[in-house]
């Protein structure tokens, strides 16, 4: 897996993997959680369902894109049994680099004209 | 609660999934789904939760999927790595070790299934042929189990359900036998009391009429119902003069009352049993079921212990929960020991008989009583038309064998083991059981609202019937079950072949053993199809018998509904007799009505009233015991609405119960049976000693009372007005459409007083039709499955004689080279037939005796043995036989010789 080529050559993240990161960046969570919080920001566009969420954490903790902390809250009782996921390093150079890639194509986009009122000049 | 079933099925799911991701993620998973579950439920409601749980149970199961992709492939990189790589056909020789690493094993078992999948997808029609034939049989199989699961098996929904009981001395009991066997038994356990009676609800909606439960306190607590809100009863509100209250359904609650949740305290006005109105103390939680489920309130049992009632009326069931540690046998004893104690005190309370006969049973035997026999009868006729579908199969895949011979022997000289060979073959056989259940139990969960809408009355009403968890298990069981026997078959067979087996199959002669084989089969087919199609036929013919039943009254053009006497509104019988006179003259006034008439009950209905009766003048000996008869009410022009004839004397008239002298009617049967050869008009008979005599004035014809099945019994008719009735059954014929007639009913009748609860309206037809719902389902059901035996045996007959034939090609075509004409060898090939299917018909007779004797209550004037159904069914499937082998045979015998010799 590893590419000393660079990130450009890094194949698209899968939506579900960009998405956990993206929920990541703003601090660790839990798996609900991560789901909860992915579905409120697309509007219920990205549900995940308990395999692809699951499957997903699986994949990116194999390739240590994110990374599995200590239970953070003080009442451990309720919530001792949950997983708290924090996203590496590796992890944010990943989104990263597939924010740029997905901007890259946005521009792509743009200067054919395909999204009105944004052209990549402006930007 | 239902959560907590949900959870359970995606414990199930999660197990499926390859362990090391099971261990790591699955608690994770399953607390994930119940928290989107949960909050789904809390924020939008059920709905929304069923679909969150829906979408979770796709996505994790494409998940499944992806996560087994995964395993495998990078076990396939692992073992490509691998130096010493071996295939299908040295597994076993080239083991250096001798001993075999789990992740091998694993290996050689994906290796197989690839191996199979191939292997199948090549002759895709005969798969999908296979697949087919068995998802019928275990199709069927689901869809019975899931009855039989509902029925007979899952447990009761009330807390330790094992230990609830019925005591039951032979009949229903009275209230005063309720209190004596409630201290008596008090040791052993606690008694519940359970009684069914029509209640009047007015002053919420249209006035209703439902069964309310008359209880003891005690019964919320053996049944372990919970409130939803209020309190249960209290011991003093059985005691007369308590205040009466009423504990609502959860469903009473919501559609009468809007859920009021300042419902407790109110006063309803719920009239029956000497109350008008009751206090709200309760509602009951959404989730109980009641003992019936037309239950829609529980009452106070309010004892009448000065009233003569409260020995004699006998109409209370005894439901009762056995302490911890006490038997059902034990309990009994205790039962028959109180009773004799009871008789000692009491004169003679029990016969000697009575008490050697009294039961203390589990509440689900009471319940279930004679549907579980019937049950199991379906269940084994299901069983054998999978046994059938089984057999085709392992036909098929003999035959199918027998092309790969070859395979089998080269695999053989290269050193595969029998074992390894018979692996192969079983997994191709779990593959295709695996295959066949998941369609078939697909298609009979896609089904189940249609088949479950054909279940008797009797049957639903006190079961949980649907597909469950159980239910997928046992399809999957057999499924596996049926995948293997019928691989193994083909696969002892091929694994006998060895290398040598290169040679023979060159020679292409059929080995003896091989025929054997093949007519065994053909026998077993038959056999099996013989029994279902023989009792298909005597359930078809009972189902037959009682559609043509004389029922004695014509029901076309009938409408009826029950109208029911409200105590508080007619408080003098008087006042009741007048309403009805008038609702009969007013119904009578509407366009096409012929005739108006009101009865006490239904013919073909429910319930019954009589009793033992006098004859003026006659002393009945010891040794005949009392006469008996059936007593009903009826109003004029009932026998004409029904078009009942009337053999002598004449039919009732208005204001007859009024006069000195009581007339009575009373039906053919009973003339016969007590006045043989007289004329019944005139004489005298009495209901009870000191009540008034009754004057027969005439005799009318027969009618079934009970159901179809039940020879009329003696019957009084007494005239309305001469009696008290709760509730009456009006019946109205039209020269137009009944159905158009009875919305009209309710106008009519409430039009004279809006207060009067109407229900149960039908048309006679209807009623009739309803008292057959139980024979046609099993004749239907039994038909089903006989003409599904037909087709899968006739199939499966060709298919042996095609087989058989085939590989004969070469004898055949020497024999006609040698001067066989075509005629004479059709009549050779079916000639070797006829041996199997004589013992098949043979072996297929023994059995559908038995099966008929087994069947005896399920059928209605035909016997069990009836020879000419026996013998249809035989020739039936001897024509079928031999059909199914003539256009193989016929193929065979035009064989062209040269060719047949020349081939291979």
């Amino acid at each position: 897996m590893t590419n000393d080529a660079g990130e450009t050559a890094q194949p698209p993240l899968p939506t579900a993997e960009f998405q956990i990161l993206l929920s990541l960046l703003d601090g660790a969570g839990h798996g609900h959680g991560i789901k909860k919080d992915v579905a409120a920001r697309t509007r219920g566009q990205v549900v995940m369902g308990p395999g692809t969420l699951y499957s997903a954490i699986k994949r990116m903790l194999e390739r240590g894109m994110i990374a599995e902390i200590a239970g953070q809250s003080g009442n451990a009782s309720a919530d001792e049994r949950r997983r708290y996921y924090a996203i590496t390093d590796h992890g944010r150079d990943l989104a990263q680099a597939e924010a740029l890639r997905m901007k890259k194509l946005v521009e792509e986009a743009a200067a054919k004209r395909l999204i009105p009122g944004f052209s990549p000049s402006e930007k | 609660m239902w959560i907590q079933n949900l959870t359970g099925t995606y414990r199930v799911l999660l197990s499926l999934f390859p362990r090391a991701f099971r261990q790591r993620f699955g608690s994770e998973m399953l607390q994930e789904t119940r928290a989107s579950v949960a909050e789904a439920l809390h924020d939008h409601g059920r709905g929304t939760a069923l679909r969150v749980w829906g979408h979770a149970i796709v996505d994790t199961l494409r998940t499944l999927a992806r996560e087994w992709l995964g395993h495998f492939s990078t076990s396939e990189a692992r073992r490509q790595a691998n130096p010493d790589n071996q295939g299908v056909f040295r597994q076993k020789s080239l083991r250096p070790d001798g001993r075999r690493s789990p992740a091998r094993f694993v290996e050689s078992i994906l290796q197989d299934l690839r191996f199979a999948v191939r292997s199948l997808l090549r002759t895709p029609v005969l798969t999908i042929v296979i697949i087919a034939t068995l998802a019928l049989g275990i199709g069927g199989n689901a869809a019975i189990f899931s009855i039989l699961n509902g029925v007979l098996l899952r447990p009761l929904p009330y807390p330790d359900p094992e230990r609830l009981a019925v005591v039951f001395p032979g009949t229903a009991v009275s209230q005063g036998e309720l209190e004596d066997f409630s201290r008596g038994l008090s040791s052993g356990m606690d008694v519940a009391a359970n009684s069914g009676r029509y209640y009047t609800l007015t002053g919420a909606g249209d006035p209703v009429e439902f069964v309310v439960n008359e209880v003891l306190p005690s019964h919320f607590d053996v049944l372990g119902a919970r409130l939803r809100m209020g309190r249960p009863f209290a011991q003093d509100e059985i005691e007369p003069g308590a205040v009466p209250v009423v504990v609502l359904s959860h469903t009473l609650w919501k559609t009468r009352f809007g859920a009021d949740p300042d419902i407790l305290g109110r006063r309803i006005e719920l009239s029956g049993r000497g109350a008008d109105s009751r206090v709200v103390i309760g509602v009951m939680s959404e989730d109980f079921r009641p003992l019936r489920p037309d239950i829609q309130a529980w009452v106070p049992a309010r004892m009448q212990r000065d009233s003569v009632e409260y020995r004699e009326s006998r109409f209370i069931d005894v439901v009762a929960r056995l302490h911890a540690g006490v038997g059902f046998e034990q309990a009994q004893d205790q039962f028959r020991a109180c009773m004799s104690r009871l008789s000692r005190e009491s004169f003679e309370l029990y016969s000697a008989k009575e008490i050697q006969t009294a039961r203390v049973m589990p509440l689900r035997e009471y319940e279930v009583g004679s549907s579980r026999f019937a049950i199991w009868s379906l269940m084994g006729a299901v069983g054998l038309v999978l046994a059938i579908s089984c057999v085709n199969v392992a036909n098929l895949l003999l035959a199918r064998g027998r092309g790969r011979e070859a395979e089998m022997a080269i695999r053989s000289a290269l050193g595969a083991g029998f074992t390894r060979i018979l692996r192969q073959m079983l997994t191709e056989g779990l593959l295709l059981g695996a295959g066949a259940g998941i369609v078939g139990t697909a298609a009979s969960f896609a089904t189940e609202s249609v088949w479950l809408s054909w279940l008797p009355f009797g049957m639903v009403m006190y079961s949980h019937v649907g597909m469950d968890l159980t239910v997928v298990l046992f399809s999957l069981g057999i499924s596996i079950l049926c995948g293997a026997l019928f691989a193994v078959l083909p696969a002892v067979k091929a694994g006998g072949v060895g290398p040598q087996g290169l040679c023979r199959t060159r020679q292409n002669t059929p080995s003896a053993s091989r025929s054997r084989w093949n007519g065994g089969l053909v026998a077993a087919e038959i056999a099996l199809s013989l029994v279902v199609v023989a009792s298909a036929g005597l359930l078809v013919q009972s189902a037959w018998n009682l559609r043509h039943v004389q029922t004695g009254f014509d029901p076309q053009g009938v409408a009826t509904l029950r109208i029911s006497y409200l105590e508080s509104r007619f408080p003098q019988p008087q006042g009741f007799f007048q309403y009805l006179k008038q609702v009969r003259e007013r119904v009578a006034a509407l366009p096409g009505v012929e005739s108006v008439g009101l009865i006490q009950r239904l013919p073909l209905g429910r319930g019954n009233t009589g009793g033992t009766f006098t004859i003026d003048g006659h002393v009945p000996s010891p040794q005949e015991g009392l006469p008996s008869a059936n007593c009903r009410t009826v109003s004029p022009g009932y026998f004409e609405s029904l078009r009942v004839p009337l053999l002598s004397g004449r039919d009732f008239l208005d204001g007859d119960g009024a006069g000195e002298e009581t007339p009575a009617l009373v039906n053919r049967a009973f003339a016969q049976r007590y006045w043989p050869g007289e004329d019944p008009v005139g004489r005298r008979i009495t209901n009870d000693e000191g009540a008034p005599w009754l004057r027969v004035i005439g005799v009318v014809g027969n009618v079934r009372q009970h159901a179809l099945r039940l020879p009329t019994r003696p019957e009084i008719y007494a005239p309305v007005d001469a009696g008290r009735a709760r509730s009456m059954y009006l019946l109205a014929r039209t020269s137009e459409d009944a159905r158009r007639l009875l919305e009209e009913l309710p106008q009519a009748i409430w039009s004279i007083d809006s207060h009067v609860p109407l229900s149960e309206e039908r048309t006679m037809e209807e009623v009739w039709r309803d008292s057959l719902s139980s024979a046609h389902f099993f004749a239907a059901l039994f038909g089903g499955f006989g003409g599904l035996a037909l087709v899968l045996g006739a199939i499966g007959v060709y298919g042996v004689v095609n087989f058989g034939m085939s590989i004969r090609r070469r004898e055949i075509g020497i024999r006609k080279a040698l001067g066989g004409t075509s005629s004479s060898l059709l009549a050779w090939a079916l000639k070797k037939h006829l041996a199997c299917v004589a013992a098949g018909v043979t072996m297929g007779t023994l059995g559908a005796l038995a099966a008929g004797s087994l069947l005896t209550s399920l059928l209605y004037e035909v016997k069990a043995r009836d020879p000419f159904i026996l013998m249809g069914a035989a020739a039936l499937l001897i024509l079928i036989a031999f059909a199914a082998a003539f256009i193989p045979a016929r193929r065979a015998a035009l064989l062209d010789p040269r060719s047949a010799i020349l081939e291979q």
